[in-house]
């Protein structure tokens, strides 16, 4: 038996998702259900969350400085304090290319008010930011329950989703059949699973995921290497580190990134895939009637959840709607591109 | 007087006397300053085991075992930092005069007084401070040679040997590597099937049909430890001058078959990692090879009918089986048949709740079984043996295959991770592809070497044998939680030494209906597929999710910095006049190149923003922003989109000193 279902329907299983259902249920009064693989707790991350990135572009640190701190609170109500680290990540370039561009990070970080530090390099480029936050994930995820019961989030896990072309979906769990009026992909898993890797601007890449033991104690930094696509943090007591490319493509790279910290073990392996655009630049929004999607964010995406319900809810206002405007599949792409070492090229005026 | 008080004789009729050994040659050494007698043929794990060596140490305050899946390495006296000579105690032979220590800080004198007044006033344990996740000390050594082969082969099983004379027989250069210092695997633990072969005859026809071909190099005492592309990565043991060597090498190879066999699955009850529990499989390989067995009285506890033949083979040489515990309630064999001819005492539907050791002072241990069938739970009067040998039924080993990247899932009738999907260049065979007859592991080997030469492949034909009269093996038993200062249950044998939670996990995400993390994401460490398959039963691991987590957690604790030694810089682009694609757009359509420079001479970092004031701060608000260095090497390069502008405009340029004031140089037009 059919059953008129949620509004909105969010696809995905990472704080993104979660804070997103939340919001929208919460907030915004949207009938929401999340979608989401619990079993995706016991599995390795395929990301980690910080709330400032190599971002080059001024809209994203104008937007990234009103919601952080909305954010911030949210998840504090969530989870709690614990839900929440303190970090100083590092982002290096070993190229002149990928040093031009963090050096334009860093100017605009400092312009919004950050604290940054240049720190010695040996021919590229080394930036410290300093007071900045991540998510500690488990401890987000233990108070969710609590959450979601408040906001009225359904949770579905399990069940045979599908998503039609009118962006609608339809859920079948347990023999119920729950319909959605809207789809909502928040994660790279979700578009890969319902709407495939090649659906335009979308394109997946091999990524490999290392948990990691340093011998000599675990390191709380996190570190972006941007010509290796070599990002870690330390988590867990040991190194949570994402590299592009197959295992065998990733290893070596992962390798000379944690030189100098003595011996690090490596403890759990994955392979996975990640959404990238074709263009480099973020996706917000859906073709036509095809679901909304997020992707290519990065790791600030989570620290964006507040606005980025707003405008699954249609309520963006001023820059933010501006922003989203210009983040949909649809607008001036060129207009939106970070800096991407695969992608990174000249332009012609 | 002998020390090799566990050696059994070779005067009566029985199956272990010992194939490895020459009796006729006795050595001697020391370990850890303990005087070791053996015979030549033995490895210093099976002399020490030979003279009453049965523990390991100490791990959470609990004895720990000494066996062929967890032994200490060692390293002869005085060489300790070096990193060659520091070798596995089951690969490496007993030679007469060696002075050994083991690696690891020792235990304390008081707990080792204790252990040792647990087990009958003797030395018994190597009293080694056993912590996790010990990795071995070659897995970061770079290998010191490097091999290239058209077939690689791990393990030397009837499988493995049977894939290699294929691959070697169609003109193939064939490595084949074994772990064991002979050829041969488990076969002869399972015993023929129907009427088939005895193993061992199926054994020495096949090593002698390998010694016959050319192409065929047979590394014994070698370990495969990694598999990652073409590349088997194995440590070896040689003696080069006499003296044990490790050796690491790196095979590179374009086809390999991972006949690595099955390994027994350690039944989960408080207890059952203490010295004098044993796997039946490792008893057997034990006795056969070395002629050793641990005492004279033995309990079983069993969920396959594998152990029974044991228990017979075992009371030929005079062991008695104290009781034979079977947790299947009704089962069948022709083994049981025989057992009952025997006039051994079996016990279906009972399961090990605990192990301890044994008061009094002719110590051994004290084995709590209870029954267990149908919901139905009461424990039994508590039994005093020397030695409980343990049978969880068969795990295919797929450390290798999982490790290549290839996938897994768990089967709950059987309570294993079997293989699934396919990996390019890669094959399993024999009972790692989830064969169990002889005549079948045989035959996948074949078929392995001809898939991976896409050539047809004969079929496969698995003797099947009707449940009522061989009842299948049950999942690997589960006792029940024991008092917390019972000795730990262990998930599995090896080094992983993760052991069973004290609570059950509570759900943290009551309201989601699903259990929360039950893997801390590190804390975890690296599991061995028995030890996800163990979760898996326990209910920390959901059964859709263990073949993900035996991947990923699967992995070898090699040192991550070794292969980023391979690792170059990343090529740099050649420099040329243009706008990288993230400032596309960002000054409007009318921006363009202009040269500028600084009243006061200094240059600007890429990134400054430009503004029309000094009032402004907003970033969005920029006209400008600097690109680099002027081509012509005095002034700087900026991006303004701010129109109209001529040479000679001033503007404002914000860096991290402050603002500072500019005029527009010269039209740059960008390039290509």
């Amino acid at each position: 038996m059919a059953t008129q279902g949620p509004d909105i329907a969010v696809f995905g299983s990472t704080p993104l998702a979660w804070l997103i259902a939340g919001l929208l249920a919460g907030e915004h009064g949207c009938k929401t259900s999340l979608v989401w693989d619990a079993n995706g707790l016991v599995t390795q991350p395929t990301s980690f969350d910080l709330s400032v990135g190599p971002i080059t572009r001024p809209e994203t640190w104008a937007l990234l400085a009103d919601t952080v701190p909305e954010t911030t609170r949210l998840i504090g109500k969530i989870g709690g304090k614990a839900a929440l680290r303190r970090v100083d990540p590092i982002f290096m370039a070993d190229t002149a290319a990928s040093a031009n561009a963090l050096s334009h990070m860093r100017h605009m970080a400092s312009a919004f008010g950050h604290a940054v530090e240049k720190l010695p390099s040996n021919g590229g480029g080394s930036y410290r930011l300093r007071d900045t936050l991540t998510i500690n994930r488990p401890v987000l995820a233990a108070g969710l329950a609590r959450w979601f019961k408040k906001s009225g989030v359904r949770v579905i896990s399990g069940g045979d989703a599908s998503i039609r072309d009118d962006g609608t979906a339809r859920i079948v769990l347990d023999g119920e059949t729950i319909e959605a009026g809207r789809a909502v992909l928040a994660d790279d898993a979700a578009i890969l699973a319902h709407l495939g890797a090649g659906a335009f601007p979308f394109v997946a890449e091999d990524w490999t995921g290392v948990l990691a033991m340093p011998e000599g104690g675990p390191n709380a930094t996190a570190s972006m290497f941007i010509d290796r696509d070599v990002s870690m943090i330390g988590a867990g007591g040991g190194l949570q580190i994402f590299a592009r490319g197959r295992p065998n493509e990733a290893l070596p790279r992962i390798g000379a990134s944690v030189q100098g910290r003595g011996v690090v073990r490596r403890m759990g392996q994955s392979a996975f895939q990640r959404i990238a655009t074709c263009d480099g630049g973020p996706v917000i929004g859906g073709l036509g009637t095809a679901p909304f999607a997020i992707a290519e964010l990065g790791q600030i995406a989570t620290f964006l959840a507040p606005a980025l319900a707003r405008a699954i809810a249609g309520r963006n206002e001023g820059d933010e709607a501006a922003f989203m405007a210009a983040h949909a599949p649809e607008g001036n792409r060129q207009a939106v591109a970070e800096y991407r070492t695969s992608v990174s090229r000249e332009v012609a005026l | 007087l002998s020390l090799q008080v566990n050696r059994l004789d070779n005067a009566s009729e029985h199956k272990f006397h010992g194939t490895a050994i020459d009796r006729s040659r006795v050595v001697r050494f020391r370990l850890n300053g303990i005087p070791i007698e053996g015979y030549v043929g033995d490895t210093v794990l099976s002399a020490a085991l030979a003279c009453g060596i049965i523990g390991a140490g100490i791990h959470l305050g609990h004895a720990l075992g000494l066996d062929e899946r967890f032994a200490p390495h060692v390293v002869p006296a005085g060489s300790r930092s070096d990193k060659r000579l520091m070798l596995p105690m089951d690969r490496m032979p007993a030679i007469d005069g060696l002075d050994l220590v083991t690696l690891g800080a020792q235990v304390q004198v008081g707990l080792m007084n204790r252990l040792t007044q647990l087990f009958r006033g003797r030395v018994s344990s190597l009293g080694v401070q056993i912590d996790a996740g010990r990795p071995d000390p070659w897995l970061d050594e770079v290998p010191e040679r490097t091999l290239d082969a058209d077939v690689v082969i791990v393990g030397g099983g009837v499988a493995g040997m049977s894939a290699a004379r294929a691959a070697a027989l169609s003109g193939s250069r064939v490595v084949l590597i074994e772990r064991r210092p002979t050829l041969g695997g488990d076969a002869a633990y399972f015993g023929a099937v129907g009427d088939e072969d005895k193993p061992e005859a199926v054994i020495a026809r096949q090593a002698s049909a390998l010694a016959a071909l050319s192409g065929v190099t047979v590394m014994l005492a070698s370990a495969a430890f990694a598999v990652s592309g073409d590349v088997v990565m194995v440590h070896r043991v040689t003696q080069p001058d006499g003296r044990p060597v490790g050796e690491t090498v790196a095979i590179k190879a374009p086809r390999i078959v991972l006949a690595t066999g099955s390994f027994e699955r350690l039944p989960v009850f408080a207890g059952n990692r203490l010295p004098g529990v044993v796997s039946a499989n490792a008893a057997f390989h034990r006795a056969r090879q070395y002629g050793i067995w641990q005492g004279n009285t033995a309990a079983f506890a069993t969920s396959s009918s594998v152990p029974y033949r044991l228990a017979m083979q075992a009371s030929d040489a005079g062991i008695k089986t104290a009781r034979l515990a079977d947790i299947r309630p009704h089962p069948q064999s022709r083994f049981i048949e025989f057992s009952k001819a025997y006039g051994i005492t079996m016990a279906p539907g009972l399961i090990v709740e605990s192990a301890a050791p044994a008061d009094g002072k002719h110590g051994g241990l004290s084995v709590q079984m209870a029954e267990a069938a149908n919901g139905f739970h009461r424990e039994i009067e508590p039994l005093i043996v020397e030695q409980l040998l343990v049978c969880g039924g068969f795990q295919p080993d797929l450390t290798l295959w999982l490790m290549a990247g290839g996938s897994s899932r768990f089967a709950p009738s059987t309570g294993q991770l079997q293989a699934r999907g396919e990996l390019l260049g890669i094959e399993l065979a024999g009972a790692a592809a989830g064969y169990h007859t002889t005549a079948a592991c045989i035959s996948s080997g074949g078929a392995a070497i001809a898939r991976l030469f896409k050539r047809k492949a004969a079929d496969i034909t698995e003797l099947h044998i009707d449940p009522l009269y061989e009842t299948p093996d049950a999942p690997a038993p589960i006792g029940e939680l024991a008092p917390e200062q019972s000795a730990p249950a262990y998930l599995d044998g090896g080094g992983g030494l993760h052991i069973r939670a004290a609570q059950p996990h509570k759900s943290r995400l009551p309201l989601l209906g699903h259990k929360a993390p039950a893997l801390p994401q590190l804390a975890a460490g690296v599991l061995s597929v028995g030890e996800v398959a163990a979760s898996v039963q326990l209910g920390t691991i959901a059964e859709a999710m263990a073949g993900i987590v035996a991947s990923e957690r699967g992995v070898t604790p090699i040192d991550l910095v070794a292969p980023g030694a391979e690792h170059t810089r990343p090529v740099e682009a050649a420099p040329h006049l243009g706008i990288p694609a993230y400032l596309a757009g960002r000054f409007g359509p009318q921006a363009q190149l202009w040269t500028i420079h600084a009243e006061d001479s200094r240059a600007f970092d890429a990134g400054c923003l430009i503004y029309v004031n000094s009032d402004s701060i907003d970033p969005r608000h920029a006209v400008g922003v600097i690109v680099g260095k002027a081509p012509t090497g005095i002034g700087s390069l900026a991006l303004i989109g701010r129109t109209p502008l001529a040479s000679g405009n001033r503007l404002i340029v914000k860096d991290v000193s402050g603002a500072a004031s500019v005029h527009l140089g010269e039209i740059i037009p960008p390039s290509a």
